[in-house]
């Protein structure tokens, strides 16, 4: 994820973290809501996954500390936020990209979820 | 309200348990997990939902996180170079008595039956190899931790202490000679060591305390020895109470040098 982060598929947790900080600049508990809200609660991610997961994004430069500090609805002062760089929004692009061909191919085979249950 | 007081317990242990993170990743995110953590328990609270699973849940998670973190860290290819070292370094120790075996010199050692003549069995060198590949894989996982030239050097200084302290007391023992079970008094400022490094996990202000506490266990066996006329090393025992003493100092003054920095 270091060299060409948009070359190689993102786990789960970085595409939602991606995602979510697509709209806005975030804090980690701001991006744990808007992860749960956007995947309708299918997905919860807990603070060790979130910041180790946020770690290794700000490492490979896929997102960054931003100057923004205070969340005016909060109450504290020092959480940090956090804005994706222009890496991220090419490894974020080229992610959905991925996505979107994978399933032209499943469309194109006819494979739907309901076929795949039917082991069809 | 009662939650409330419950919300600041276990904020207090969530942060205890974000120090188990490597000093690095805690630095950078510390602060902002102990917040999300409060944000999340407050979130729960708000809506009358149960606290205790959800922490104990959260707590799980975290840990799962550290061991990642941790884990990530060690195999980091410069730390890997780094435990490596002590592996070369433990083979140097043990080539000493093993040359000096080949030679036929006479050398001090802790397994001679013979004044003089260096005799180690197989058990003498496991015993030796595994203590000071423990003493220098425990200075390593202790220097991740460390903030300050001043705390690697106190760690250094009392995880040396300890594996001499142990290193003399089977080669010629404290008291007496190797066999002497008084010799088993030093066992105790090796645990009052060894709990210390648990309990502060080198934490400065914490491990300096520890390691005066362990000079104290020194000077206190010294006392008990003398007193009890079984014969103690006391320019021994001089050495390791200064050697834990030092350490002691040492890591008050990287504590105070930390809180300066803020």
């Amino acid at each position: 994820m270091a060299g060409k982060p948009h070359d190689t598929p993102l786990t789960p947790a970085v595409l939602h973290i991606l995602l979510a900080l697509s709209t806005d600049e975030r804090h980690g508990y701001a991006i744990m809501k808007q992860v749960e809200r956007e995947s309708h609660g299918k997905v919860r991610m807990g603070p060790g996954t979130l910041y180790g997961s946020i770690g290794r994004m700000m490492t490979a430069g896929l997102i960054r500390e931003s100057d923004k500090k205070v969340d005016p609805a909060m109450d504290d002062e020092r959480r940090i936020y956090y804005r994706l760089t222009g890496a991220g929004r090419k490894a974020l692009r080229a992610e959905l990209d991925r996505y979107r061909e994978v399933v032209a191919v499943a469309r194109e085979k006819h494979v739907t979820p309901i076929a795949v249950a039917d082991g069809i | 309200m009662a939650s409330e007081r419950a919300i600041g317990r276990y904020r207090r242990w969530y942060s205890r348990l974000l120090r188990l993170y490597p000093l690095t990743f805690r630095r950078r995110f510390g602060e902002p997990m102990a917040q999300t953590f409060t944000d999340l328990i407050r979130e729960r609270r708000d809506s009358n939902r149960g606290l205790h699973a959800f922490a104990l849940g959260t707590f799980a998670e975290t840990t799962a996180g550290i061991m990642r973190e941790n884990m990530t860290q060690l195999m980091e290819t410069k730390n890997v170079i780094r435990w490596g070292r002590w592996v070369l370094v433990t083979a140097a120790v043990l080539a000493v008595p093993a040359l000096a075996m080949a030679l036929q010199l006479g050398t001090p050692d802790p397994g001679s039956e013979a004044a003089g003549a260096v005799d180690w069995g197989p058990i003498d060198f496991a015993i030796i190899g595994i203590l000071v590949l423990s003493a220098g894989l425990l200075y390593e996982y202790a220097s991740t931790r460390a903030g300050s030239s001043a705390q690697r050097i106190a760690t250094g200084i009392a995880v040396a202490a300890g594996l001499g302290l142990i290193w003399v007391n089977l080669a010629v023992g404290m008291i007496g000679d190797e066999g002497n079970p008084a010799n088993l008094m030093y066992v105790l400022v090796l645990a009052v060591a060894l709990i210390g490094a648990a309990v502060s996990r080198f934490a400065p202000r914490e491990a300096s305390a520890w390691m005066f506490a362990t000079a104290g266990t020194q000077v206190a066996v010294a006392l008990i020895a003398l007193v009890a006329g079984l014969g103690p090393t006391l320019l021994a025992d001089a050495f390791f109470v200064a050697a834990w003493v030092a350490s002691g100092l040492l890591f008050r003054q990287a504590s105070l040098t930390a809180a300066a920095a803020g």
